[in-house]
């Protein structure tokens, strides 16, 4: 239906990335000052920072509008739109987190919601193993998954 | 005679069955993908059995979708929308709760924004036509129900046999893993959601 997802064996290519022009460092937009997503993205560069070819990969600002908001009972807590993309590179992304659903979660919890969405950001799709693209927050939680795996890392390193 | 039935009866329960799978990969697959573009959640719930999906509801229907009306919700920060989508559906029997009416308003996230249609990946938009079971939350602030857990709580009916919608995509994996109900008939599903 849409494009063609690669499955491996721990992590799974969307097929859509960042122009390398953009992706070095990859720049995202806290709307609200929220801590959170700051925490959320120094988690993915302190990985992507220990991993030999992406090194010099990171998330900043700018490129990624992130912003929490109320979207009412949806069933999701975050959601990731590409809405920009030239082929198949993102131009503009936005990820919003539903304040009503993460309304009991703790920090870390939410942290982890942050850090799913900024995985599709790097052009990672669902997983269902017990890494931070499994889009099931129940799965995460459960595992104690609340910042990227290696295999989360290991996606990234296979598009950069 | 009787080997000449039983073979009879081989030849035209694999005719339909064939005929069955025919149609689940063709109501899905006609949506036209040049404009479309994707939407990743990561969702709150994870349903394991048709059990829980029947306690956690408010409301649970057989319907049909009769129509469609997209709507965007503005962020705060005005940067853009998110869109989602009303679907009208009309009431043919309610498993669970109470309904006034006999149709009901569901909403799905994903619609048209700026036309070009967004989805969600692993719940793909209702279809007008579309013959579903739906495991619906309480009605919220825009005045419509939302369908728990995503596509784990919509089922599809063709030719009086229910699928789950991970059935509908076999392309990928899915969230519904757990739910997923092959071409089981009306009455064994909810003789299932009941038992």
């Amino acid at each position: 239906m849409f494009n063609n997802i690669l499955i491996c064996e721990g992590y799974a290519i969307s097929g859509y990335e960042w122009d390398s022009s953009k992706v070095d460092p990859l720049k995202y937009y806290n709307a609200n000052s929220y801590f959170l997503i700051d925490s959320a993205a120094y988690d993915w560069n302190y990985c992507l920072w220990g991993y030999p070819s992406l090194s010099s990969v990171s998330i900043t600002n700018e490129d990624v509008w992130v912003e929490p908001d109320d979207f009412g009972e949806t069933g999701w807590s975050g959601i990731f739109i590409a809405w920009e993309t030239e082929g198949y590179n993102y131009l503009y992304c936005y990820i919003f987190i539903n304040t009503y659903e993460i309304m009991y979660y703790s920090n870390d919890e939410i942290k982890s919601v942050i850090a799913h969405e900024f995985g599709h950001c790097w052009g990672l799709a669902h997983v269902y193993t017990n890494n931070l693209m499994n889009p099931s927050d129940f799965d995460r939680f459960s595992n104690y998954v609340y910042s990227p795996k290696d295999d989360d890392v290991d996606g990234v390193g296979s598009i950069y | 005679m009787k080997k000449n039935n039983i073979f009879l009866f081989i030849i035209i329960s694999i005719l339909i069955l064939t005929l069955i799978n025919i149609n689940v990969f063709d109501v899905y697959e006609n949506i036209d993908d040049t404009k479309n573009r994707y939407i990743d959640v990561s969702w709150v719930k994870k349903y394991t059995s048709l059990k829980d999906l029947y306690n956690d509801s408010y409301v649970v229907i057989i319907g049909e979708v009769l129509s469609t009306n997209y709507r965007n919700i503005l962020v705060k920060s005005n940067v853009t929308s998110v869109p989602f989508t009303d679907f009208v559906i009309k009431i043919n029997s309610v498993l669970k709760g109470f309904v006034s009416n006999d149709t009901i308003v569901v909403s799905q996230t994903g619609g048209l924004l700026n036309d070009v249609l967004f989805m969600i990946r692993d719940d793909p938009l209702m279809q007008n036509g579309d013959k579903v079971i739906l495991f619906l939350n309480k009605e919220e602030k825009y005045g419509s129900h939302f369908i728990l857990g995503g596509p784990q709580g919509r089922f599809v009916i063709l030719n009086d046999h229910v699928f789950s919608i991970g059935e509908l995509q076999p392309q990928t994996d899915s969230i519904t893993k757990s739910l997923w109900t092959k071409g089981i008939t009306l009455d064994d599903f909810t003789d299932d959601i009941r038992s």
